[in-house]
């Protein structure tokens, strides 16, 4: 018998879980599941969102039962590695990853991370896969674990906007006029001037170079 | 309908790069901006800048929500979909293909599980 794993190295898709109703079925997907302590870490950080709380009880009821702490040691460090402008959460999943894929136990794993996450960019090979929550819930959907993934993830996208009380379009707009991003090209280029004719030909002061329309 | 001529400043990079797109796109220059102009006024759009652009690059996948919290000064990942639902992006998602490959392997390991 392979043994199998699913590792939760990101904080969204337990939240995903927790906002859809389902989290438990991390407790009855057929494998076990670990989960990063960092990840327990950031939850606990955010615990003002609905989700987290509702994540944070599920892991605290079921340690031992089913869910397990993947330990990488970073939330100690934490602080200091933010000082030395390391992501902690980052430096956890490196850890975790390499931890993983260096053990010779014989096990498999599915790292269950968000859609976004980067790391879904990263070829991977060995004994570890990239898991996001969509296709784990629809594969719980074949083996008739949950009724409609599809509806799971949409239920779990209204309520968290709704959770979260998010920022509305004021917000939008006032963040842009009053703290504008830094943006990654901060070189100052030289400007040069650019005349559009009567005709709707172009030429450029720069150059003088009129080129054909 | 009259034209009248302008003059606007413009970096030299970003006219050399926008005469690029718009030869690859068999437009001028000219048009682009016509129907940039045109668009801001009837419509109220702007071209993508700021939030708006990283908003978008978030929602094509091209940067993370990390780096796209960081950069907007968020404090967490629900602000950060929250403000691309208002900014009227999708949030990203991974293809229907990567899905379904996901779902096979993560199928596969399940059936090695039971054996």
């Amino acid at each position: 018998m392979t043994v199998c794993n699913i590792v939760i190295i990101d904080t969204g898709p337990l939240k995903t879980l927790a906002y859809s109703g389902r989290i438990d079925i991390l407790l009855n997907c057929g494998v076990s599941v670990q989960i990063s302590d960092m990840v327990v870490q950031e939850i606990k950080n955010g615990l003002q969102f609905l989700g987290n709380r509702i994540a944070l009880t599920f892991i605290e009821e079921n340690i031992g039962k089913g869910i397990s702490i993947a330990k990488t040691d970073v939330p100690p460090i934490a602080e200091q590695l933010a000082a030395l402008k390391v992501d902690p959460g980052d430096e956890s999943i490196r850890r975790l990853i390499k931890m993983l894929d260096e053990s010779t136990d014989g096990k498999e794993y599915a790292l269950l991370v968000s859609e976004d996450d980067q790391l879904m960019k990263t070829e991977w090979t060995g004994i570890t896969f990239f898991l996001t929550t969509r296709p784990f819930l629809m594969e719980m959907q074949d083996l008739g674990k949950v009724s409609d993934a599809e509806s799971l993830m949409q239920t779990a996208e209204i309520a968290a906007i709704a959770a979260g009380e998010g920022p509305g379009r004021g917000q939008l707009k006032r963040k842009r006029e009053w703290n504008s991003p830094p943006r990654e090209n901060t070189r100052v280029l030289p400007l040069r001037k650019l005349q559009i004719e009567d005709d709707g030909s172009e030429s450029d002061e720069y150059s003088g170079v009129r080129p054909r329309d | 309908m009259s034209n009248t001529n302008f003059t606007v400043a413009i970096p030299d990079d970003l006219l050399t790069a926008a005469k690029v797109m718009a030869a690859k796109s068999g437009t001028s220059l000219n048009s682009i901006i016509r129907n940039l102009l045109d668009g801001f006024v009837n419509y109220g759009s702007a071209p993508l800048s700021g939030n708006y652009e990283i908003l978008l690059k978030y929602s094509l996948g091209q940067i993370a929500g990390k780096r796209a919290i960081k950069s907007l000064h968020l404090e967490s990942d629900v602000e950060l979909n929250a403000l691309t639902i208002q900014a009227g992006f999708p949030l990203p998602r991974v293809s229907l293909q990567e899905n379904e490959d996901m779902k096979q392997r993560f199928h596969q390991m399940l059936e090695r599980a039971e054996k």
